[in-house]
């Protein structure tokens, strides 16, 4: 989605922007992170996510299940329950941060598997060429373009709902992405000087493939994640928004807006909250991606 | 070039082909068939296995992939099990939505972001830059389905302006066309500010500048062209993620488009409609990709002349 | 509006004038009516005065004036629905229903579900008005034989199909004998048990043979199921009927049926009228076309017609209620219906999990709270259902209120008594087995809802479920595919709720449609009466017995019922809606302009 344009502009300008490749980007841009004002934001809510993500449920005052029918439709600010409750009288804050968990739990989740195996293959299809590459390449483009929600469709008509069709048609497809940036950026890499010289020196492939090419594309590559995990996060929400994803009484952030939807005149908060949520979470990801983005690449943040 | 060009038909075909068995096997693998639908669910049991032989249900699954796809190329597209329409009386109806709300979303998105995208380049770090930008990064993170409530609510509810779901003339058409905008018009938004920033950082520019043209020429006979090339290869993933998303934003607002028939035709088990549609969405997502790869390639030299 | 009456042991009473004042109120029934009903009900002319005072005017009247002169009601000036007085019915126009469900084929013999199109395109035999009497629709008149074994129709002459045939006896003789043939998927076959045989004498004589004496016969023709369609089309089209085409005898014709989208209808020009009483139009119908549209979402129902998008509703969704009732441009009519959501737990599939023992069947349903799921999912709009019926049925018993009472403790223990213990995880297991196991509900987001609060209130008593829900296609795939599934809720919608809550509960009629596989002889006893009864005090004594087994053998563990709730706007007319039949009926229904 907003990763793909994105991409392909990017991708141009990081090839011809690589004459200045040098080993060890990786801590400059760390440095560098600190000072953009964009992604230090960004940062601070993925950050702030991730944790809540992690710890938050521990804290939750009810349990997320815990139905209590007589103390539906509470508002906000209510004794007891600092959100409100919902339709059935289940505390908002304690399903929010399950909610939250699992949208970011399945994020960050697949994008990690799709940034390893992604990275993988474009590492292989772009540092050995020829048929590897044809064979690698070839499945690289023909997952790349496909509408992920058509997929997710397709999935989970066949599964059944639920996160587990999620999870496979997001990994399905988002690998690909990752996939094509990285063999991008080793096809541009592997002519470099550093790369001939350890191969000269008799350095074998996986040392080079993890010590001078890994490094390099990772930014790039850490870039894309921050959209993608914002992609996840979206459809994730979006298909339980439709039925299609968690199922009661998974309290998916998205199912949540979705079940508040029917009491929008009623009682607007139980669907305002969590579409707040998602709001802020893909927003704090863009951030983090736009910050990343203009630290790695030099030309753009000239022009800034 | 030519070569180029053979190898993204090769992929297109390979998609298609793979995506048909792909649709056909998940299809079946769900539970429930058309017999309950069809027939009756209360119909004996073998009522219900008279239907499924007759229909050829019965049939080991790679049998009736070949049946199907035979059907196909001989230009039989099957009829609804539901309602018995033909495909291509559903694709007359549902595409011509469709393609109503995507052509409008598209447009819409265009023709806001691409005048606008420009603006903040041109007028870069004044307010019009950063209220755009703002507005983009909002834009890409509202997800489209909670935009729809809100617009719902603040139109349908609160003002009565429009309606809040359904088909299928202009007033209908408004709420889930803006929805289904946003998030492309947010991204294409910063994709021509970006190109646009790219361009005007080039030494060519400096040298127009130097030779004294005025700002505007350079602005829109120069810069704009080379701005516009991947804007134009967008073009065919925008289509793409149209596709996607208007499946969402069809069943919210119930506009009867191929994407809301997708969906419900797949809840229903309706085989030969689920298929058939699936595989159109496919190939009109790979061929506008494969359109605008070729497009790209003619734009950027590098490939072409090679 | 609270009725009361000081007699102690009036309970019956009051129901009736209740019912009765709330029909008023709604304006389904005349001033007149309401007083002749109010005498009949025994009470004094000046107490139903007051009592009319009181309720002020069924729709936009001037408030009523109290009237209590002591003459005979029919000199009490007739007011009636204060529109068709005042204006004339328009011809033409298109009017624009919303409705809660997704259309099914418009297939009277093996439809899953019976919607409103099938009021407007088929006839039935006899139908009900809003009394609750029976009423010539095709026939014009009927009688049983002295000894119970016969009942005779009289068909309207000169009726015809859609399509031209001649509506004779022998059609009606042919549906109803399709209906009984286990290949067309009737799911009221059985209900035609009983039925021995057809004898045709004449073109406008219908003999119904019986094996044994069958009051409930009547129940039966008049519903939607045996809703009189054209058999030779209907074989000539297979199955492919009623996708472009229905032969009905009905005041419209079928335009179209867009799954999801909407279901069309027009008015049939050769229409030849109607003999309904009640119907104001005996001609054909006013209206040009009617067009449905489902609109799933709950509160998107309201929303359209709030907004004028659509002009008359049914089942808003609860929590918007108060909201029209308030709204000056709508009228909101609230009736009791004979609906149930109900649980059925499978004897068969698992037998680990015991659903074939009554004690678990009896803590499942005492750990149920059923008046709160009333209170806060229906706001009110319903009542708990203790036995499988409404309180509002004909053949309610209220001893059925003893069992079934939300107790928790008790559930607890009946689970101890029948041997399942709670484990390290709050579980219930019994050597090794778990109360695990898969609650099966439509999509319906009310259903969702519902079935989300099951599951809580299950979870307190130690059982884990886990909900799935489906399309009501693949729902009624699941639950009807053997070996079925562990346990599923369904919403039940029926005129004469005994007759289909027997469907589900008979030995006779497993695995479809009891697919929760029931078998208990003390219902099936109770069954075996009701069906037996030979005239009105036995139905009554056998209705009220079979509620009573039911609630206390639990074939299926009843939940809620809900109230019927239809909206219109006010510039629509003639739309009557009333508690006996599942749907208005179009004929007398036009548009002001």
């Amino acid at each position: 989605m907003s990763a793909f344009p994105e991409e392909r502009a990017l991708w141009e300008q990081r090839v011809a922007s690589l004459e200045a490749a040098s080993p060890s980007r990786l801590g400059e841009a760390w440095r560098q992170l600190a000072r953009n004002k964009l992604a230090l934001t960004g940062s601070a809510i993925a950050a702030f996510f991730l944790l809540v993500a992690i710890v938050g449920p521990f804290f939750a005052p009810h349990d997320y299940a815990e139905q209590s029918l007589s103390d539906a439709h509470f508002l906000p600010l209510s004794e007891g329950h600092l959100l409100g409750t919902d339709q059935l009288g289940r505390d908002t804050l304690s399903r929010l941060l399950t909610g939250i968990r699992i949208s970011v739990g399945v994020g960050f989740g697949t994008t990690l598997i799709a940034l390893v195996v992604g990275t993988i293959v474009g590492m292989a299809a772009g540092y050995y060429r020829g048929r590897v590459d044809t064979v690698l390449n070839g499945f690289v483009e023909m997952v790349w373009g496909f509408p992920l929600i058509l997929i997710a469709v397709i999935i989970i008509g066949a599964m059944g709902p639920g996160l587990t069709g999620v999870v496979l048609a997001v990994g399905f497809i988002n690998w690909a992405g990752f996939a094509r940036i990285v063999r991008g950026e080793v096809l541009a890499l592997r002519e470099k000087e550093f790369v001939q010289g350890a191969k000269a020196l008799g350095k074998g492939d996986f040392f080079i493939m993890s010590r001078h090419l890994l490094p390099n594309v990772m930014p790039s590559a850490l870039v894309m994640g921050s959209y993608y995990v914002a992609v996840a996060v979206i459809v994730e929400a979006g298909l339980s928004f439709i039925g299609m994803g968690a199922q009661a009484p998974l309290p998916s952030v998205g199912q949540m807006v979705a079940e508040g939807r029917n009491y929008l005149l009623y009682n607007h908060w139980i669907s305002t909250i969590p579409g707040i949520t998602i709001v802020l979470l893909v927003l704090g990801l863009n951030l983090l991606g736009d910050g990343l983005r203009d630290i790695l690449d030099p030309r753009l943040k000239r022009e800034r | 070039m030519l070569q180029y060009l053979a190898r993204r038909s090769a992929y297109m075909l390979l998609i298609l082909l793979l995506s048909s068995v792909g649709v056909f096997y998940s299809l079946r693998f769900a539970p429930g068939d058309p017999s309950g639908v069809a027939v009756s669910a209360f119909a004996r049991e073998e009522v219900r296995e008279e239907y499924r032989r007759r229909s050829g249900l019965d049939q080991p699954v790679y049998k009736q992939y070949f049946v199907y796809m035979g059907n196909l190329f001989q230009g039989d597209l099957g009829k609804s099990l539901i309602t018995g329409k033909g495909m291509g009386e559903l694709l007359k109806y549902h595409g011509k939505n469709s393609l109503i709300l995507g052509f409008a979303a598209l447009g819409l998105s265009y023709l806001i972001a691409v005048p606008l995208g420009v603006l903040a380049a041109w007028r870069r770090n004044t307010w019009i830059d950063q209220a755009s930008m703002g507005g983009a990064v909002i834009g890409m993170g509202v997800p489209n389905f909670w935009l729809a409530l809100l617009l719902v609510w603040l139109f349908s509810l609160q003002l009565g302006l429009l309606p809040s779901a359904g088909c299928c003339d202009g007033k209908h058409l408004i709420l889930p066309a803006v929805v289904l905008a946003a998030e492309g018009t947010a991204v294409t938004l910063r994709m021509v500010r970006a190109s646009m920033l790219e361009q005007l950082g080039q030494d060519f520019v400096r040298t127009l500048r130097a030779k004294g043209l005025p700002e505007r020429r350079i602005l829109g006979r120069h810069v704009l062209r080379n701005a516009l090339i991947p804007v134009i290869s967008l073009t065919g993933l925008r289509l793409g993620w149209i596709v996607g998303y208007a499946l969402i934003v069809e069943t919210i607002f119930r506009w009867p488009g191929v994407g809301y028939l997708l969906v419900d035709s797949v809840l229903r088990r309706d085989y030969p409609t689920a298929q058939f549609f699936s595989l159109l969405l496919v190939f009109f997502v790979v061929s506008a990709n494969w359109l605008a790869d070729i497009a790209y390639g003619l734009a950027n030299p590098r490939i072409r002349r090679a | 509006m609270v009725v009361t009456e000081n007699d102690p042991g009036n309970e019956r009473r009051g129901d009736s004038l209740e019912r009765v004042v709330g029909a008023y109120v709604s304006g389904v029934i005349t001033r007149r009516q309401f007083m002749r009903r109010g005498v009949a009900l025994g009470l004094s002319v000046p107490a139903i005065a007051a009592l009319l005072a009181a309720c002020g005017g069924g729709k936009a009247e001037p408030e009523a004036e109290p009237a209590p002169s002591p003459t005979p009601p029919e000199a009490t000036p007739e007011p009636a629905p204060a529109e068709t007085e005042e204006l004339q019915p328009v011809v033409g126009g298109s009017l624009r229903e919303g409705y809660d469900l997704d259309f099914s084929r418009m297939d009277p013999i093996n439809t899953n579900w019976y919607d409103p199109g099938f009021f407007t395109l088929y006839d039935a035999m006899i139908t009900n008005d809003p009394d609750g009497n029976y009423v010539s629709q095709l026939a014009e008149s009927w009688e049983f034989s002295a000894d119970g074994l016969s009942a005779t129709f009289k068909i309207r002459p000169g009726l015809a199909f859609h399509s031209g045939r001649a509506l004779t006896s022998t059609a009606i003789k042919e549906v109803y004998e399709t209906i009984q043939d286990p290949k067309s998927g009737s799911p009221l076959g059985s209900l035609a048990s009983p039925i021995a045989g057809y004898e045709t004498p004449d073109d406008t004589t219908l003999v119904v043979k019986l094996n044994h004496p069958y009051y409930d016969l009547l129940n039966v023709v008049k519903t939607g199921y045996w809703r009189i369609v054209n058999t030779e089309t209907r074989t000539r089209l297979g199955e492919d009927y009623a996708k472009n085409e229905v032969d009905g005898s009905g005041p419209f014709t079928f335009v179209e049926w867009i799954p999801g989208d909407h279901v069309t209808v027009k008015r049939w020009d050769d229409y030849p009228g109607s003999t309904v009483p009640y119907f104001e139009n005996t001609g054909t119908a006013y209206l040009d076309e009617i067009r449905w549209t489902p609109i799933l979402e709950a509160a998107q129902r309201a929303i359209q017609i709030e907004g004028g998008e659509i002009d008359t509703l049914h089942a808003p969704a609860f929590q918007d209620v108060d909201r029209l009732t308030q709204n000056p441009d709508l009228n909101v009519l609230t009736f009791a219906e004979w609906s149930g959501y109900i649980l059925t737990t499978n004897f068969k599939k698992n037998p680990a999990l015991e659903f074939a023992d009554l004690k678990v069947r009896q803590a499942i349903s005492h750990a149920v709270d059923r008046q709160s799921i009333v209170d806060s999912l229906l706001f009110g709009h319903g009542e708990p259902l203790y036995g499988p019926i409404t309180s509002a049925d004909l053949y309610y018993n209220p001893e059925v209120e003893q069992y079934n009472q939300f107790d928790l403790a008790m559930a607890q223990d009946l689970m101890g008594q029948a041997g399942w213990k709670p484990g390290a995880d709050g579980i219930l297991a019994k050597g090794g087995q778990k109360q695990k196991f898969d609650l099966t509900i439509d999509n319906e987001s009310f259903s969702k809802e519902l079935g989300a609060v099951i599951q809580a209130q299950l979870k307190e008593l130690g059982m884990d479920v886990g909900v799935q829900s489906y399309d009501r296609g693949t729902f009624f795939s699941k639950i009807l595919d053997e070996p079925g599934v562990d346990m599923s809720m369904f919403f039940y919608l029926w005129p004469v709720p005994v007759d289909v809550v027997i469907l589900f509960t008979h030995t006779k009629t497993i695995p479809v449609p009891n697919w929760g596989y029931a078998s208990i002889p003390e219902v099936d006893a109770a069954i075996d009466t009701w069906q037996n009864a030979a005239n009105a005090e036995e139905l009554q004594a056998a209705g009220q017995g079979f509620h009573l087994a039911v609630a206390q053998h639990l074939p299926i563990v009843p939940v809620v019922n809900r109230k019927k709730i239809w909206v219109h706007r006010k510039n629509v007319h003639g739309w009557i809606p009333h508690q006996w039949n599942l749907y208005p009926y179009y004929n007398d229904v036009w548009l002001e302009a």
